[in-house]
């Protein structure tokens, strides 16, 4: 293990602190903000403390996928248990030059619900008392997806945050998004661009397919 | 500020450029020359294909998909799987100095250093000489106060600290060493029921790293890091 030093580095030690919601980054840094990166070396260096701040970090992400894809609240914490059981005792494994942390933790988390089906002697089945459109078991791939986008949209910065809204759910056009926060066209325009291809970016980062 | 950057429109090299690009993601409608270019540029589709994809997937996301923290109980089960497997001891030593907010700027001022009858006690306790020395005072809200000293002993230095009145309480109370920023720190100890407690510090500790003596109110909540529920702290003279 580590030296016995027992000091914990300065730039590792604010664990949350440092959630960037600048626009101005170029691609791939803004779904890697430097705590991350620093969370990342910590883990990988097996640092007294840093499973805990991976764990503050992305169980929420863990947790809330396992959840949507297995849809009770108990499996879903034993699978969360299991992922970081099994990524701590398994670091040696990650090598942060193939992908991004969340990533790997999204890989064991998929292993983790398909050994959890397979322990139940049965691949996932729709229950009876959903609404109708949910009735098809969403593919863990779906429900990735989703919980990242739905991450990532609450990390946009405003107004980048509400306009990306509108567009969506509310299916205006940028022109109208326009008008109704009274922003020159230009700038909800070059909003939408950097907002989509920040959502991009996580997915491809962190939403890596095994 | 525009909002728009130094941006090299497409149109010179021929292709779309990334604003109309995201907007036809959006299913938005563009002006025809454009359309066109799209027909026939495989690479511009390409890239209105993948975008449109996040779209697609985004417009499904519903409140539910919003990551939410799990119980509490899900970290417990993680510090027992694996204390009890015996091959790491990740849980227990050093925490990290994490949530100490603004706390950090009272250790770094306002350090008097005066002195008070229980060094009487420390002495009586262990005679070995002193080599630096902190008065703990209170933090904004309580109202302990003590004095902490750095004793060179034959096995080397100890961190003896001298505290009284401290509240009763569910937890425990735990004895850290950190930087005057507070932004790095070492436990040494969890404090003991006596109003004068000892602690062997790590060799090679270093002091004018680490000079302010800071203790916690600490829960029995498994989570390893300072709790930022400090209750005196003061820095060594040394």
């Amino acid at each position: 293990m580590r030296e016995t030093g027992t000091t914990t580095d300065v730039s590792t030690s604010i664990p949350g602190s440092t959630e960037e919601t600048s626009m101005g980054t170029t691609r791939g840094q803004s779904v890697r903000s430097r705590a991350d990166a620093e969370i990342t070396s910590a883990f990988t260096r097996g640092d007294d403390g840093s499973l805990r701040e991976v764990y503050d970090r992305w169980s929420p992400l863990i947790y809330t996928v396992a959840r949507r894809s297995m849809r009770n609240d108990d499996d879903a914490a034993d699978v969360t248990q299991a992922v970081f059981v099994a990524a701590w005792q398994g670091r040696v494994r990650f090598d942060p030059d193939s992908g991004s942390l969340p990533g790997w933790l999204l890989a064991i988390t998929r292993r983790k619900i398909a050994d959890h089906y397979r322990a139940m002697g049965r691949v996932p089945e729709p229950r009876e008392e959903l609404p109708e459109e949910e009735s098809a078991d969403p593919a863990v791939e779906t429900v990735v997806d989703r919980v990242l986008l739905a991450d990532e949209i609450s990390r946009l910065g405003e107004p980048q945050r509400r306009i990306i809204e509108l567009c969506f759910y509310e299916d205006m056009t940028h022109a109208q998004v326009a008008s109704l926060l009274d922003l020159p066209l230009g700038t909800v325009k070059s909003h939408v661009r950097r907002s989509l291809g920040r959502l991009r970016d996580r997915l491809e980062v962190d939403g890596v397919r095994r | 500020m525009s909002g728009v950057e130094s941006y090299v429109d497409g149109r010179g090299s021929g292709h779309m450029d990334e604003e109309t690009i995201a907007l036809l993601a959006l299913g938005e409608k563009v002006a025809g020359e454009q359309s066109d270019h799209l027909r026939t540029c495989a690479a511009c589709q390409a890239k209105v294909d993948q975008l449109r994809a996040v779209v697609d997937s985004a417009r499904f996301v519903t409140d539910e998909d919003h990551p939410m923290s799990p119980p509490d109980s899900v970290w417990e089960q993680i510090v027992a799987a694996i204390d009890s497997d015996g091959a790491d001891r990740e849980t227990r030593r050093v925490p990290r100095g994490a949530r100490m907010g603004w706390f950090a700027l009272a250790a770094a001022v306002g350090l008097l250093v005066g002195s008070v009858g229980t060094l009487v006690a420390l002495d009586r306790q262990n005679p070995a000489p002193t080599i630096a020395q902190a008065e703990l005072e209170p933090l904004p809200g309580q109202n302990v106060r003590g004095v902490a000293q750095v004793r060179d002993t034959s096995d080397g230095p100890i961190l003896m600290v001298d505290v009284a009145d401290l509240p009763e309480t569910d937890g425990y109370y735990e004895v850290w060493m950190l930087t005057p920023e507070a932004d790095s720190m070492v436990s040494i100890g969890v404090l003991g029921q006596g109003e004068v407690n000892q602690f062997p510090l790590p060799a090679g500790m270093d002091m004018n790293a680490f000079p302010v003596v800071d203790i916690s109110l600490e829960q029995f909540d498994g989570d390893v890091t300072h709790s930022a529920d400090s209750i005196v702290r003061g820095a060594l003279d040394a």
